[in-house]
């Protein structure tokens, strides 16, 4: 069809809306920094020192690739945003060796090696976690006291807040009301002022009763990995990218639903309550459950094409979360959990491609 | 004699199958060399005597009967090998008797041909490429994934000796099954990528016996 004005046409697409890849890696990396800021704030230099580690050795590698290959490409912010989850699932307290040679694996192996930028078959941070986790198991699993405590400088080797549960089972586990964090309150853990004084004028001025425990949970005033500490500054960056058309919800949704129901259902196990006594919020926010569903799961590389398969997708890495949490012998599930999913999808999305062939083949006979 | 069997690719081909049962045993170097030593023995001797019942067995029975001859050799040298180094056999567990069935020895029994001479040796090449190849497997998993390297069995005097710089926080990962498949797909990338150097030198349209899933030379995949 030859159109009617003077000049031609061109191909398609004829709409770009500036959305390079770089420019999304950075859009993602500013929706990601008020987590990992909160997380300096809260641990201080020792956090500071792991993200600035992670992030060079993961460019390091990505300019060793570059030079291998002779095709540079650093400048798409990728290696700087698998540098930054990584840091983001590291402990503060951890040797520096330990989140440099993550990044180092997950850039020259698992991304490197697999040919590059959206060739990957693993979510490439996650198995550099999963590395450190399975080499230096101890390191990963030792975390500092948040500064917000105001407990005497340089508090190591304190629970968070899930492991914290799973060592002391509670006073009265039987007890069908108690919630996880009324078992934190029996267990006499630390609560931060603030938390203190929230929960009191609520209970006071608007006669809501909500654990201070709660409260620190919810805003991240809890020991735990630099960037898993604050659900709500990770749900803002989250929704930000969400606007933007940056994210799909579908995986994110799958994640929490299945999450949710299988930790409700089963989560009273492990501390002795039968089965429908779970806490389903408290396996949510309380580590790193929520910047995997959010954020890790929606790698679009390595995460299902196909709506269907990404509902599985989620679900499955959901209730893997919790039950390697519950039950695996590391401190961190959620990037086995994501990692074993990962595995999964050219199989999930198998279905699907052959489906929509045979339909179109059925259009054309017609 | 090194250079014919690799390219001819199949020898090269046997080792790499040969070696994943073998990614059991490299993590300890001392335990990799026993297994080859023994896999040299029992693949020299079966050869020898494949070749030398080369058109006196029948071919319907041809894959039984070689199973026996492997096994017989297996068995006498276990049993040897546990008067010299029992910790060692009780070590190996059931890799050693893996051996009389791996397809590395049967494969290479089948092709024999009838001359002793080179069935020996073709034997010893094969089973030296598997050597050095456990051996490098095993220097790197044990090495850096435990931070120490066992040149002699646990139950020696003998001291592992302490890798410098990783001996107090080893990579871990590499000592786990994860660690043994990562090293020997590196080792194997490491190979095809010499041969491919080499067979680009040598401008042949040879089908290579490389290692991996059949591919046209062109599509070298991206850079």
């Amino acid at each position: 069809m030859r159109p009617s004005f003077p000049h031609s046409l061109g191909a398609a697409p004829h709409l770009h809306e500036g959305a390079t890849t770089a420019r999304v890696m950075w859009t993602v990396a500013l929706c990601l920094a008020p987590s990992g800021l909160w997380g300096i704030w809260q641990f201080g230099l020792p956090a500071l020192l792991v993200l600035v580690t992670a992030i060079a050795a993961a460019i390091a590698a990505e300019v060793l690739v570059g030079l291998l290959r002779r095709r540079f490409s650093l400048a798409d912010g990728s290696a700087f945003l698998t540098g930054l989850f990584v840091a983001y699932t590291m402990p503060p307290s951890v040797p520096l060796g330990v989140p440099a040679a993550a990044a180092l694996f997950a850039v020259l192996v698992v991304k490197g090696s697999f040919g590059g930028l959206g060739a990957n078959w693993l979510n490439p941070s996650l198995a550099g976690t999963a590395f450190a986790l399975l080499s230096w198991t101890a390191a990963m699993g030792s975390f500092a006291a948040p500064s917000i405590w105001g407990l005497p400088g340089g508090v190591r080797a304190i629970l968070p807040p899930f492991a914290f549960l799973s060592a002391h089972p509670g006073a009265a586990p039987a007890q069908a009301s108690a919630s996880a964090e009324r078992l934190l309150t029996l267990g006499h853990y630390p609560v931060s002022p603030f938390a203190h004084g929230l929960s009191a004028w609520l209970a006071s001025h608007v006669h809501i009763g909500i654990d201070p425990h709660a409260i620190d949970l919810l805003v991240g005033f809890v020991p735990g990995a630099i960037g898993e500490l604050s659900p709500l500054l990770l749900l803002i960056g989250y929704l930000v990218l969400l606007r933007r058309r940056i994210v799909g919800a579908a995986i994110p949704a799958a994640f929490v639903g299945s999450l949710l129901l299988v930790s409700w259902v089963f989560g009273g196990l492990a501390f002795g309550r039968g089965l429908f006594h779970g806490f389903p919020l408290f396996h949510l926010i309380a580590g790193g459950a929520l910047l995997g569903a959010l954020f890790m799961a929606n790698d679009p590389v390595t995460s299902p094409r196909s709506p269907v398969g990404k509902l599985v997708f989620g679900a499955g890495a959901g209730a893997l979360t919790f039950l390697l949490g519950d039950w695996g012998s590391y401190p961190a599930a959620m990037p086995f959990a994501i990692l074993l999913m990962n595995a999964l999808v050219p199989m999930l999305d198998r279905g699907a491609r052959r489906r929509r062939i045979a339909l179109r083949a059925r259009e054309a006979l017609r | 004699m090194i250079d014919r069997e690799g390219s001819d690719g199949r020898p090269l081909a046997a080792v790499a199958i040969g070696l994943f049962p073998a990614v059991a045993v490299t993590t300890r170097l001392d335990l990799s060399l026993a297994l080859a030593g023994v896999l040299l023995v029992v693949l020299v001797g079966s050869k020898v005597a494949a070749a030398l019942l080369a058109g006196r067995i029948p071919a319907r029975i041809r894959l039984p009967a070689h199973l026996l001859i492997a096994s017989v050799l297996v068995t006498a040298v276990t049993g040897l090998l546990r008067a010299i180094a029992p910790e060692t056999v009780q070590a190996l567990g059931i890799y050693l008797p893996l051996v009389a069935v791996s397809y590395l020895v049967l494969d290479q029994m089948a092709q024999s041909g009838s001359s002793v001479g080179k069935a020996a040796l073709s034997g010893l090449a094969t089973a030296l490429l598997f050597a050095a190849a456990l051996a490098v497997v095993a220097l790197v998993r044990q090495g850096l994934g435990t931070g120490r390297i066992t040149l002699f069995p646990a139950g020696d005097a003998h001291r592992p000796l302490l890798v410098p710089g990783v001996s107090r926080n080893p990579l871990r990962a590499l000592a786990l099954p994860a660690g043994a498949f990562l090293t020997v797909g590196y080792l194997l990338a490491l190979v095809n990528w010499v041969r491919q150097r080499g067979d680009r030198s040598r401008s042949t349209n040879r089908s290579k016996g490389r290692i991996g899933p059949a591919r046209s030379p062109g599509a070298g995949g991206q850079p």
